[in-house]
């Protein structure tokens, strides 16, 4: 299961146009919705990893286009942050994994779903269970 | 705030019981019915903590279906609605307007996104379907611990301030004047004009510089409160209720506006600074015989070229530079290069271009047909510029190498903005270019509109702009501007609450907020508290993701709220 925290700027805007134009992805994801990628602390990514997800993404607007200015490079700093925490943890940095979206950008946002989908499989389960 | 207290009471009293939840599932016509299983979804559902009622149907959205909503609200004493259909974003106002018109609050209602986020992306019906019912469950999570809020009210000054007077700023003045609203305007020279006081007959030649800015001027006299030799020395407050700081001659006047329209123009690229570009090297050998646009402004024919036969006029972007404005620069070259030429027929006038914007065609036949020759530079050319004229060394690709004899050069009109614009862009909260200039958010998708509401932004601060240009955007920025100022402002409750007792006034998140939203303030016991300042708040959580003891939660939807979200959503039962 991966969760996909999705500003609900652009990158929202990319993962509707994904359905309007029908492109597919695998379906143990979920879109999470929030105001701004910047509002994610690290807590709210490592719960998603307590209730069972394998991965997250972070889907995040361009920083020059960020509604809010600077909430998309403080999202950049806490998913840093996230990182190093994951690792610490022993989940791993490399199942969270942020990127950033135009709206248009469906056919990068749909490959992006789709390839950390392939890579969170290939690593199996988180190998802490109870976090 | 007082309804919101009676609300907030009410929800602790029956915070120990779950809510009624009510869930609605759309089968959008047909199409969700054929992608998903529904009844499998409703028996799911209604196994949920909090369900009192489930109902699917072909079309919640129509007037019918929401007439059926508002009932199925009343009727079952649901206090919490979840919409499982097409993305928010389509239909989501509607439903929600529908739901508060039944008495619910507006963010006690969500919708799932069971069409774009799940039946349209996914081909397996059993795995869809599994997933949409998992959609719900976490939009039920986020509704079963919500909190109500009410719009912020906001009315705005009903005053507006224009920032530059040049042509731009003029018109901006005069449009709003004439909507009946109080204008200030301010200039930082100490004469009204801009850019247009150096120019003699611009574009399109019909009447002089100095009479359209006297225009501009008399259709303020009386109007508009005009204040020049005056900067804007600092704003704060928020959208409708901008409290600035004036300073004109080192006094400083404290003045309240509902909006601002930044018209701060570009100022001209000097002669010194464009023969320091590395293109034009060489350039300076020509001396006294290289000419700006502006020399052709004020004299036609000008005193340099009185002993020339023949003129070059350069009208090339230069990449290495800060400038902007291919049409503007185009259009200038094309204009003067034609007057010129009409002015003293037996100098042989070429011009050397890149591209010509394909909106400058007919300026470019004019230019033409008056007997301008044309020499076409391709990307990556290199010039090279001799006593007596300019070489064309083509780059390997396109071949051909061209050499003009020329006893004159003109340069090209290039500008920049303002020294200071970044500061100000910093002052005005709006964003600012590589090179200065003030951009909107996306160019596209909103036009004129800037990351601060109530600032409207025009002319050749933008990006370079021709006149006619420049009085089309003031109109257009007066217009918005008069309308903003002119209707009660509804914001989002979005803001920032810190937890009191959980604040150790650590000042990271004052530190770390763009909005300057947060105070700290001093309690009688000497500790330090941060305040969030509401009207200036937009929201953003940035101060949550800074604060090491969790003390900012955010409405209306709360971190709680997420992780109540994240508790179902990662899959683990």
């Amino acid at each position: 299961m991966i969760v996909i925290f999705t500003c609900g700027w652009y990158p929202a805007i990319a993962a509707d146009n994904a359905g309007i134009i029908r492109r597919t992805y695998p379906e143990d994801t979920r879109i999470i919705t929030t105001t701004c990628a910047g509002r994610l602390t690290p807590s709210l990514i490592l719960d998603a990893f307590g209730s069972g997800a394998q991965g997250v993404l972070v889907a995040a607007c361009k920083p020059e286009l960020c509604h809010y200015v600077n909430g998309s490079s403080t999202c950049e700093q806490v998913v840093a942050e996230t990182k190093e925490l994951a690792d610490l943890m022993g989940i791993g940095s490399e199942r969270i994994f942020l990127e950033t979206f135009d709206s248009e950008e469906v056919t990068h946002f749909v490959d992006c779903v789709s390839a950390f989908h392939r890579k969170i499989s290939e690593m199996g389960a988180v190998a802490v269970q109870d976090l | 705030m007082a309804l919101g207290k009676a609300l907030g009471e009410t929800l602790e009293m029956k915070a120990r019981v779950l809510p009624k939840i009510g869930v609605v599932l759309c089968y959008c016509g047909n199409e969700l019915r054929e992608a998903l299983d529904f009844e499998t979804i409703e028996r799911h559902v209604r196994a949920l903590p909090g369900v009192a009622y489930v109902k699917a149907e072909a079309h919640p959205c129509s007037r019918p279906g929401l007439a059926r909503l508002r009932r199925a609200i009343s009727e079952n004493g649901l206090e919490r609605v979840v919409i499982a259909g097409c993305t928010p974003r389509i239909h989501g106002k509607l439903l929600t307007e529908a739901c508060e018109s039944a008495g619910l609050n507006k963010w006690f209602i969500d919708i799932a996104n069971i069409r774009e986020h799940c039946s349209r992306v996914h081909g397996d019906k059993v795995k869809a379907t599994e997933k949409a019912a998992a959609l719900i469950g976490v939009s039920l999570r986020k509704l079963s611990v919500a909190r109500p809020y009410e719009a912020v009210r906001v009315k705005p000054e009903s005053s507006v301030l224009v920032i530059g007077g040049g042509i731009t700023g003029l018109t901006a003045a005069a449009s709003l004047a004439g909507f009946n609203h109080e204008v200030t305007l301010i200039e930082k020279r100490d004469r009204l004009g801009g850019t247009l006081l150096k120019l003699h007959r611009p574009y399109p030649h019909g009447r002089t510089a100095k009479a359209i800015i006297e225009d501009a001027i008399s259709a303020i006299n009386g109007k508009v409160r005009v204040l020049t030799r005056t900067e804007m020395a600092s704003m704060s407050g928020a959208p409708g209720q901008y409290l600035v700081r004036l300073s004109k001659d080192g006094k400083i006047e404290e003045q309240k506006f509902g909006a601002l329209i930044v018209a701060t123009g570009a100022e001209l690229v000097g002669q010194e600074e464009l023969l320091s570009e590395p293109l034009l090297t060489g350039l300076s050998a020509f001396g006294g015989r290289i000419l700006t646009q502006v020399d052709l402004e004020q004299q036609s024919p000008p005193e340099k070229l009185k002993a020339a036969r023949s003129v070059l006029f350069v009208s090339i972007s230069l990449p290495e530079s800060s400038h902007h404005g291919a049409r503007v620069y185009s259009l200038v070259a094309l204009k003067n290069a034609t007057t010129l030429k009409e002015a003293r027929p037996d100098l042989e006038v070429s011009l050397l271009f890149q591209d010509i914007p394909l909106d400058l065609e007919r300026e470019f036949r004019g230019a033409r047909d008056a007997g301008v020759k044309f020499v076409r530079m391709e990307a990556g050319d290199a010039l090279g510029f001799v006593k007596r004229g300019v070489e064309l060394h083509a780059a390997a690709s396109s071949g051909r190498d061209a050499a003009v004899s020329v006893d004159a050069i003109v340069l090209p009109t290039l500008f920049r903005p303002a020294q200071s614009s970044r500061e100000f862009a910093k002052l005005l909260r709006i964003q600012a270019d590589s090179h200065g200039f003030f951009v909107e958010p996306h160019i596209k998708l909103r036009a004129g509109d800037f990351a601060e509401r109530g600032i409207f932004v025009a002319g050749s601060c933008h990006s370079p702009t021709t006149i006619l240009e420049a009085a089309a955007q003031a109109a257009a920025a007066a217009s918005r501007a008069a309308g903003f100022v002119s209707r009660e402002l509804f914001r989002a409750p979005l803001k920032s609450i810190i937890d009191r007792k959980v604040c150790r006034g650590c000042r990271r998140c004052a530190r770390a907020c763009r909005w300057d939203a947060i105070e700290m303030v001093t309690l009688e016991n000497g500790l330090e508290l941060a305040l969030v300042d509401e009207v200036l708040c937009t929201g953003c959580g940035v101060c949550s993701t800074v604060c090491i003891n969790g003390a900012p939660s955010l409405a209306p939807v709360s971190q709680r709220q997420i992780s109540a979200m994240l508790e179902v959503a990662g899959g683990r039962t």
